[in-house]
Order: C-alpha cells, then structure tokens, then sequence
C-alpha cells in the first residue's frame, strides 16, 4: 500500500462532501483522492459484496456513521424507550461483522467511533447508569464495537470523541443539518483528517522514528554555558522547572513507543554531557539518547551525520528547537525533516509533543518498544568495534546469531510491519497488508523466511525477510528486507545463503533479484552491486548461478525455528 | 457601530476556511467586488451552506449577534441581494446595525 495517492471511497448516512472536499485538498502527504458513496446507503453498502463500488480496489474506506442510524435499539433510547442492553449489543454485533465484511474489499478500513452531541442532556445524573443512561450505553457500543474487530489487523476504530473535543461549540451544527444533511462543523472533519493522514501515513511506513533535541531552553532553561549545570532552569517549585521536567518525562514515555532521542545542541560537548549526568532533577541522561551531537557546527549538517551515523533516514525525524532561526534552517535546508512550529512558552512544550500526531503506526511491536535499548546496545557495539583492528574481528567478537523461521501466525504482524516501513535495504519495497503477504505466501512456487538476530549484547528482534518466487528452472527474490539496525553484521548474506541453499535444493538452475530503485534505497544496491552476483548491463538485474557455492559468513551461526 | 472593514475582515476568513475544502483551481477570491456567491457565482449548493454557515458562527463569536444568512440568499427574491463579498458585507453592517 504505497500509491502516490490513496484511493478511499467514504461511506455514511450523512453528508461527507465537505469532509471529502478536506481530506482531498489537505496538503500533507499522503495525498488522498475520495469518492464520496450515496449516503443513508450504509447497511446495504456494506451488504452486497457485488457492488460495483467494490470493483475500485480502494486502499481505504472510512465507515462514519451515527450510531441512532445503524443501531435501531440506540435510537429507541434516545427517545426515552427502554431497549435492553442486550437488543442494542446484539445489534452492534451486526454492525461490526458487516464492516469487517468490508476488510476483504479494501485494504484498509477506517471506523469513527460514534458520538452524540453534546448539547444533548439525555438523562441528566442518570446519563452514566450502567445499561440505562446514553452516555454510558454509547461507550458500551464503542467498546463492543473496539473488542469484535479486534481480530483484524486492518480495520482500525479511531477516537472520533476528541475530534469532537477539539471543535468546541460547533463540532454539531443543526444548521448545517437542517441545510445539508451535515452532521458536523468544519473543524471536527478538519480533526479527523489529520487523524486519518497520519494513519496512512503510519500504514506507508512514514511515521516518524527520532525526535532530535536542542539543549538550551529546549530541554532545560537557561544556557548552560552561561549558567553552568547547577543553576539551569529543572525541577524544583517553579512552573518552569516543572514545565521541563515534565517535558522531558513525556519524551522519555516516547521511547516505550518506540521512538528514538538525539540530541543536536550547540555547546560545549563537555559542559551539556555534564548537565545530563549530573543534575538531580534530569529525568533524561545519555542512556536515554541514541546518539548525540554537541558541538558548534551548523545544526542541520549535524542532523545529517547523527541521522547518518543511526542508519535512519531524514524522512524519520522531528527537530525540537526553542530558536525559530534553528528551525527555519534546518526547515529550509533538510526538507524531509518535520520541524513542528514550536511554543515560546516553555509551560506549552508537553501539550505540544504530545499532541504531534507523526508517531502514529498501524501496531506496536516488541521490537519497537525495545528500539531505545537496542540503539544504547548499538553503541555498546560501535566502542568494541573502535578498539579492534578490523571489521572482521569485530564481526567474530559479536558471536552474531540468526534464527530462521518461515511466516507463521506469531510473527505474522512483525513481518509486515517489516515489509512496510523498511526504506533503505529493501529490493523491491512491496507494501502489503497482513492478509495480502498471507495470501501472496500461500501462492503456488513462493516461500519467505524471516531472520531474527541476535548478538552477544542483546536480540534485536525480527529484522531481515527474504521471499521467492519459483518459476520454471529458476527463481527470483522478490523481498530482500533487512532492518537498518543489523545491516553490515553479514545478515544479508545469511538471508542469501538460505534462499540459494533451499533453491540449490530444488534443483533450480539460477536465482535472480531486480532492484526497483526508490528514493531510498540505494544503500539495498551497494549491497547488491559488492554481493558477488552477475550484474547485468543497466545494473539492476543480479544474477548467481547455483551450480556455485555460495558460503555462509563464518561469523554467524543460524538455526531454524 | 460594526465597522464594514471588520465585517469583510471576517468574510475573509469565511473563504478561507472554505478554500481548504476546495481544489486549488476552484478556490474563491478574496476580492470585494467579484461576483462569486448567489446565481452569478460558481460554488455549488453545498459549499454556500459551508461557506455561510461557517460565516454566522463567526459573526455569532465575535460580535454576539445571531443571523441566517444562509436563509435569506436562499429566499430567491433575494438572489442578487449580496452576491459579491462588498454587498454582502453590506448587508451584514446594516442588518447588524437595525438589531
């Protein structure tokens, strides 16, 4: 799922012309064409699986819907009848299995939760009794709703209350009810088209993976070359001190979701890593960061060589700076860098991290939860290799271990995640949902593997995928997938071992790879082009012949799950 | 007294809120005497609704005062009545000033 612009066909039983006109005219990427269905159509849209609607291969759909439309025993309630609890969950069963019914027609599926207005009093102080009040029928909807798609990795229910939150007084309008069938204001759509962009956004494998950091009036107050590190603004009883402390903690609780810290700051290296060591009230120390660089030089250069030395790309970063002329700089200079506009007020800087919405992924893996530690194992890693005399020894010291394993239902979701969010070693950079790689390896004449790694400093987690297509005397690889973090620990020959092994096996007489060149992965063609394989004449096609030998790097041992 | 500036000041904003509904190509000028609202204009149906309901939630959060704007362009003797954005301004200021 990775189009220049994403397909989606709108379904409600209101209007959404004007939220369509807002999710095709925003001008944040992904780009987005809709196609707004005939509305009040809801439950037979979703019916008939032979609509030609069905026909379009929609990379997504947004099912919108208020709830007294699609749950009739709702609608009784919110005229004071007494359905059951039971009569209203029932229905939402239904609801819920016919919009899964739609996950099979397109490959993503987008569901508002249902809200109703806040002007409504409903019953008053009864409104959250258990199984009677509508506030608290509504969250049992929401709830029920949550737990019956919770099976499926591609439908995706999104908080539709904060939209509403967020729009105040107007989120509902009769006026543009009475005039339009419009349910809500300009501002809940607008709302929910950032929600939704930053979802495919996610899904594309662009979410952003670094927030690199300012020191000075950035993470603490003060200059701490002025002031030194004993009387930086941190901590203590005053809002500002608080403010950064708090800050800091919230970047921290980041790092549990998978993000990494650096640190781009200009200062004495010495001065700023003494502040980060030393003060009592630090919440942040450099175990915290993934690198850091502190010095004098321009701050987007900078940028470069930490993103450089991280293996990332400029595409995963965020760049935190309380100086706008930083910011312009590094805006104007590294394009692909996100430099979110940044409050004066230090007391603002938690809501306004916490309210970017750039870290959204379609899932949460262990391996993302364990990214910070495995970068400070990284590092770990890069002193040894400093005080050893050449790579080899380095890679011998490492005791490198690669578990194999074919595509199962455990690490069926790392895998795809894999697929789609790896930019720079990767061959072909297929984008696919879960059950489109299931399907795909349940074709005839293909096979994945997937290799997990692991060193004497810790697992790094599912990290490499190779797949193949079998066809007459020869094979192709179509995904050649390695995690930036393992790339140059001779992962990728083991992946091309156990490929030219199992083809070898067959019988096949060669293995090929074409590369299908992105903006980003060339470093996927400096492997491929010092691999060993023939190169064919426009230097993209590689070619090994498996009458020949093709050596497991002694450095690795593998076995097989 | 509401000043005629100020009223065009918010109409502005009305388009703009509008304008990020529209293709780049469709989007209406901020121009006071061009014609782009009642049967001369090119908006359809819809974005009017938008357009002039978002400009009454304005006109109710910044000066407290409660019109349907939308309703009288709809009446069709009205049709004409303020279909650029200095007679509609127009007849804001003096609506505003008869409450």
């Amino acid at each position: 799922m990775n189009p220049e612009r994403f397909r989606c066909v709108l379904i409600s039983d209101f209007n959404l012309d004007i939220f369509s006109g807002y999710l095709n005219n925003n001008e944040d990427l992904p780009a987005v064409h809709t196609t707004v269905a005939p509305f009040g159509q809801v439950i037979p849209l979703l019916m008939q699986d032979d609509l030609k609607l069905w026909q379009n291969n929609f990379d997504f759909t947004v099912i919108w819907t208020q709830p007294e439309a699609v749950i009739p025993s709702f609608k009784n309630l919110l005229e004071y009848k007494r359905p059951s609890i039971q009569e209203i969950l029932g229905e939402v069963d239904q609801f819920a299995s016919l919009a899964l019914n739609v996950c099979d027609k397109v490959k993503t599926v987008f569901v508002p939760t249902w809200t109703f207005p806040p002007y409504m009093s409903g019953f008053g102080m009864l409104d959250m009794k258990k199984d009677i009040g509508i506030a608290n029928v509504l969250m049992q909807m929401n709830l029920r709703l949550s737990e019956k798609i919770d099976g499926s990795s591609n439908m995706h229910l999104l908080d539709a209350h904060k939209w509403i939150s967020a729009a105040g007084k107007y989120a509902y309008n009769p006026r543009l009810w009475y005039r339009g069938k419009i349910v809500f204001g300009n501002d809940v759509y607008k709302e929910a088209v950032k929600d939704i962009k930053s979802a495919l956004a996610g899904i594309q494998g662009l979410s952003k993976k670094l927030i690199i950091l300012d020191l000075d009036n950035t993470l603490w107050g003060g200059v701490v070359g002025d002031l030194g590190w004993e009387n930086i603004v941190l901590g203590g009883h005053d809002p500002g001190g608080e403010a950064y402390v708090d800050f800091q903690t919230a970047l921290k609780s980041l790092t549990n979701r998978g993000v990494l810290l650096g640190i781009v700051s200009k200062n004495e290296e010495t001065t700023a890593l003494n502040a980060i060591n030393n003060h009592p009230e630090m919440v942040l120390r450099l175990k915290d960061f993934a690198g850091w660089k502190i010095n004098w030089q321009d701050k987007a250069q900078n940028i470069v060589d930490l993103v450089s030395d991280l293996n990332l790309g400029l595409q995963s970063v965020v760049f935190i700076d309380d100086n706008p002329v930083e910011r312009a700089r590094v805006r104007d200079t590294l394009t692909e860098v996100f430099v979110p506009e940044w409050p004066v007020d230090c007391l603002l800087y938690r809501s306004a991290l916490l309210s970017l919405r750039c870290f959204d992924t379609p899932l949460i893996s262990s391996e993302d939860i364990d990214r910070a530690r495995m970068y400070a194992h990284e590092q770990q890693r890069n002193e040894l290799r400093k005080s050893l005399s050449s790579v080899d020894e380095w890679l011998t010291s490492l005791g490198i271990k690669i578990l194999i394993d074919e595509l199962t239902g455990v690490n069926l979701q790392r895998t795809t995640q894999l697929l789609n969010k790896t930019n720079q070693m990767n061959l072909s950079t297929r984008r696919m949902t879960e059950n489109e790689l299931l399907d795909w390896v349940k074709g005839d004449n293909k096979k994945l593997w997937t290799f997990r790694v692991s060193d004497r400093y810790g697992d790094s987690g599912l990290t490499g995928i190779i797949s193949l297509e079998m066809k007459n005397d020869h094979c192709r690889i179509v995904d050649f997938i390695l995690s930036c973090r393992v790339m140059g620990r001779k992962v990728e020959e083991t992946m091309l071992f156990t490929a030219i092994r199992y083809a070898k096996g067959l019988g096949l007489k060669k293995i090929k790879a074409e590369f299908i060149p992105t903006p980003k992965n060339k470093p996927c063609l400096d492997f491929w082009e010092k691999s060993g394989f023939h190169i064919s004449e426009n230097g993209r096609t590689f070619t090994w012949e498996l009458d020949k030998e093709y050596y497991l790097p002694r450095q690795v041992e593998i076995s097989h799950a | 007294m509401v000043s005629s500036e100020k009223i065009i000041q918010v109409i502005f904003e009305a388009i703009d809120e509008l304008n990020e509904q529209l293709p780049k190509e469709e989007r209406l000028e901020k121009s006071l005497n061009k014609v782009q609202f009642g049967s001369g204009g090119n908006i359809d149906s819809l974005r009017l609704v938008s357009l002039m309901t978002t400009l009454e939630q304005k006109i109710e959060e910044q000066f407290g005062i409660t019109i349907a704007i939308f309703d009288h362009l709809a009446s069709s003797e009205n049709d004409n009545l303020f279909n650029t954005v200095a007679s509609l301004a127009d007849f804001l200021v003096s609506t505003m000033e008869n409450r």
